[in-house]
């Protein structure tokens, strides 16, 4: 396409490299005179993220060195063995030969997953009802009804399910009548239902505040449509499956694939606000494994950021994938 | 062009005075009037900084030398190593937090030529804290010298032993029923709780055999022993063994959890979790020490909205709370009704009340020890002793002449009036002689009119979480006898098979490092699994195999051989 452009601008004759490079140079100058404006209103988020987020992945080089924080990043020494050997991928090696590894992967996957399944639906489908109440002021008042749980800070969220669901919490006591569990017990430290209270917990605080974007891309569809479908007959159901859904599918791939892309990253708070020995065989996921090795226990900051690294070039990996998957079925893709 | 040469002399003569400010600058010596410090403990509001308290500012005044002090964090030591430290021309350091010891080892930051050896310094400027060295307990001076007989750091010294702060306690009116219940088995009365089978028998007693004695039960039927959700030895040592590294028979170093003794343990806490006498979901709730102290008394109960008493009848409390236990109770749940907007003037609420002091009417706590196995059996493990903070200097410090000013600002921390001034403050505003001409604590401190806690003011007035000749027993002032004579004497023992305080050369901290995060989970894990009887739990001799596979017996040499250095200390 390109070619095609500079032959059409350059009539027809096969440009040199020189004319090439003064092309984009003249054309890059144009640009910026032209939107010098915009280009000075996205400086600051550029040099932002440059700051914040790319220039701090160069410390990642830690993760192949036997960091020592009196020699810096780039004064370490490159990671060896016990004997001296020198072995740049041995925190690596170390995790991957972990005896939780599996334990750590499974677990964290599984939460993943489960809340892909269950917690990424709600908000699309609380935005569906919302969407469908006539009642202004009503809906008004689900609506930030239902954003309040988001609002409330996780310790103290974490404290209420711990009350809930402690041996003497209301929950655990109809579970305990009902024989499910044992007199005394709690939920909390029962392995066979910690999954389901932190993802029922995260349905509960994140449902509402998520469904603001789908209820403000439900609004945007143009409404001609809906008349349109009435008049060919099509009833409620017809135009939410062939209407609504269809027109808020681009932001829910998306949404999808932001979700996929931190797959191993999982909700670090909450799991180490609630886990405990008794449920480490099910709740211990990487990021608080990391937080015991590298804070908690050990200080081992060279073997945390290899496992960080690990988890990021297998969420970028999932990420491009994905992506390319969503962009074979359907049109709208990150990029 | 007249102009623009002007103007080109101009930026000249500009950038050249510049750089003369930078390099004289650069070159200007090094203040002997001022230095700054980098500490730990955090400044008593309305105090935003330690140099604002009126003893800093004493010492200032004597000294005549100004202290710049940054607060900071123990965790946030760690992160200093790599280049913030050159902030600081001193550093407090905490031998006890991994995060806030140098890496590797005060010998290595000398060596790394980031720490000031302080050895001959200390010789020549430090007469006082020598001194108080000679003073304070034996093991307190070892912990002061490094691997090679260094002084690197300036140490917090403890002048007299303290025994442990905080320790088991149990209902002693509940000893009373026990006695008369055992009377009637023609049994002797116990005046306190010895072995492990005295323990059993009144937790028993108290969850389901007072029921025969009194018609009902005394906690209501509910798990009498609170424990904490990871073994913290209290109730190990009685098997002569301990939940991390130790010294087995008291000289080699081990990891108690390999040893049989523990699984003697396991086996003792698993049959008193089956009888219900630890609670079912211990290990998963049973996890804030400090969320027993106002949740311990279950005013209401939840299941039945019933007032219950107490459901514990032994658990552990700081020794101050031994006797204002029970005050404390009823102080929180006055507090309670009023947060709650509820009239205490009610009739409902009047009943509340009165059935909080119907519950502690003849409430009793009593210290107890350590269980052993056997009548006449000793302990060996206990609250050993450890390494305190200290002082060091960092390369910031670029002359000797500087470096002998801090020392001998802090040498007068430990003289006789700095120690006053230290741990009791100002004459006439914070202490007073009493006819003994022993000092005193005003009001200021002991019932401060600004509403401060006892700590609160000890912060604010008085030396506190810093380095100097540390005279604990100043908090004896408000500690009634009873809980004196528990940490005293009820709670210490010999606590030879614990391993002091050790360091390790940069290749023994990574073996330990590597290993240490997975060893510990998998003994938590395996501890409260084991406890609990969860189907799956492999036996113990599979337990201690995955272990030797996790790498124990690395971590038990890294641990020798440091412990072989630190016996060979010599100053």
């Amino acid at each position: 396409m390109k070619t095609n452009n500079l032959n059409k601008t350059g009539g027809g004759k096969s440009p040199s490299p020189i004319s090439l490079k003064k092309s984009f140079r003249f054309r890059l100058k144009k640009d910026l005179k032209r939107n010098k404006m915009l280009y000075l209103m996205i400086l600051p988020a550029v040099v932002f993220f440059f700051v914040f987020s790319y220039l701090p992945m160069g410390g990642l080089i830690i993760a192949f060195k036997n960091y020592s924080p009196v020699h810096g990043i780039f004064g370490s020494p490159w990671s060896t063995d016990l004997e001296g050997n020198l072995d740049i991928f041995r925190h690596f090696r170390l995790f991957f030969t972990d005896p939780y590894f599996g334990r750590l992967l499974k677990n964290t996957l599984i939460f993943s997953i489960l809340d892909i399944i269950f917690v990424f639906p709600a908000p699309i489908i609380l935005a569906l009802f919302m969407n469908s109440i006539r009642n202004k002021p009503y809906r008004r008042t689900a609506q930030t009804l239902v954003y309040l749980p988001y609002f409330i800070s996780m310790v103290v969220l974490c404290g209420m399910i711990f009350d809930f669901t402690s041996s003497t919490g209301f929950i655990s006591g109809i579970f305990q009548r009902n024989g499910l569990i044992g007199e005394s017990t709690g939920l909390l430290g029962d392995e066979r239902y910690f999954r389901s209270i932190i993802v029922i917990s995260n349905i509960w605080t994140a449902t509402g505040y998520g469904s603001i974007i789908y209820i403000a891309a439900l609004s945007s569809i143009d409404q001609t449509l809906y008349e349109a479908a009435q008049i060919d007959g099509a009833g409620k159901w017809k135009s939410l499956t062939k209407i609504t859904i269809p027109s808020i599918m681009p932001i829910v791939f998306i949404f999808l694939l932001l979700k996929i892309a931190t797959l191993l990253n999982y909700n670090f708070e909450k799991i180490h606000l609630l886990y405990s020995a008794p449920t480490y065989n099910v709740a211990d996921i990487i990021s608080t494994y990391i937080y015991r090795i590298g804070i908690e226990t050990g200080g081992r900051l060279s073997y945390t950021t290899a496992i960080g690294l690990f988890n990021s070039v297998i969420g970028f990996v999932l990420l491009l994938i994905s992506n390319s998957l969503v962009r074979r079925y359907s049109d709208s893709s990150l990029f | 062009m007249m102009k623009k040469r002007g103007i080109n002399l101009l930026l000249i003569v500009v950038m050249l005075f510049g750089l003369v400010v930078t390099v004289a600058a650069c070159v200007e010596p090094e203040s002997l009037d001022e230095f700054t410090v980098y500490v730990t403990g955090a400044p008593q509001a309305p105090y935003t900084n330690w140099d604002q308290q009126p003893i800093y500012q004493k010492l200032e005044e004597i000294s005549g030398k100004k202290v710049n002090f940054v607060h900071g964090t123990l965790s946030e030591i760690s992160s200093l190593w790599s280049g913030d430290y050159v902030s600081y021309d001193a550093i407090m350091l905490s031998e006890t937090v991994s995060e806030a010891q140098y890496p590797g080892g005060l010998d290595k930051g000398v060596a790394d030529g980031v720490l000031w050896d302080l050895t001959d310094i200390i010789a020549e400027k430090a007469p006082d804290y020598l001194a108080a060295l000679e003073e304070a307990p034996e093991q307190i001076s070892q912990f002061t010298i490094s691997d090679s007989g260094k002084r690197v750091g300036i140490y917090n010294l403890p002048m007299t032993e303290q025994g442990p702060w905080m320790g088991y306690v149990f209902r002693e009116d509940w000893l009373n029923y026990y006695n008369m219940y055992r009377a009637a088995l023609m049994q002797e009365p116990l005046t306190t709780l010895v072995t492990y089978d005295d323990w059993e028998g009144f937790l028993k007693f108290v969850k389901t055999d007072s029921a025969t004695l009194l018609g009902q039960s005394l906690n209501g039927g509910k798990a009498p022993l609170y424990v904490g959700s990871v073994p913290d030895g209290s109730f190990t040592a009685g098997f002569n063994v301990w939940h991390d590294m130790y010294l087995k028979e008291g000289t080699t170093a081990a990891y108690g959890p390999m040893q049989d003794e523990y699984k003697e343990y396991l086996d003792k806490m698993k049959s008193w979790y089956d009888d219900g006498l630890i609670d079912a979901s211990y290990a998963s709730e049973n996890n804030d020490i400090t969320k027993l102290l106002t949740t311990a008394i279950e005013f209401v109960d939840p299941t039945t909205a019933t007032y219950t008493p107490a459901q514990y009848a032994a658990f552990p409390l700081p020794y101050t709370y031994i006797e204002t236990f029970v005050e404390k109770t009823m102080h929180d749940s006055g507090t309670l009704l009023t947060a709650m907007a509820l009239d205490p003037n009610n009739a409902a609420m009047a009943d509340i009340l009165n059935g909080l002091a119907s519950i502690f009417n003849g409430y009793t706590l009593k210290a107890v020890a350590r269980p052993v196995k056997t009548v006449g059996a000793e302990l060996h493990l206990g609250d050993g002793a450890t390494a305190t903070a200290s002082v060091v200097l960092t390369n910031r410090v670029k002359t000797r002449a500087k470096a002998e000013m801090i020392v001998e600002w802090f040498n007068y921390l430990y003289s006789d009036a700095g120690r006053l001034l230290m741990n009791y403050g100002i004459e006439g505003d914070t202490f007073t002689y009493d006819e003994n001409e022993k000092a005193v604590f005003t009001e200021k401190i002991t019932n401060n009119p600004d509403g401060l806690n006892f700590n609160e003011a000890m912060n604010a007035y008085l030396g506190f979480n810093f380095v100097f000749a540390y005279e604990w027993e100043r908090e004896l002032q408000v500690v009634t006898e009873k809980e004196i004579a528990a940490m005293n004497e009820i709670w210490p023992n010999d606590s030879s098979y614990n391993i002091p305080t050790v360091t390790f050369t940069e290749t023994e901290g990574r073996v330990i490092e590597e290993v240490y995060t997975t060893i510990r989970t998998y003994t938590d894990e395996y501890t409260a699994n084991y406890i609990m009887g969860k189907t799956g739990t492999p036996d113990f001799a599979t337990f201690k195999d995955n272990l030797i596979t996790y790498g124990v017996n690395n971590m038990v040499s890294a641990y020798s051989s440091a412990y072989e250095r630190f016996k060979t200390r010599t100053p």
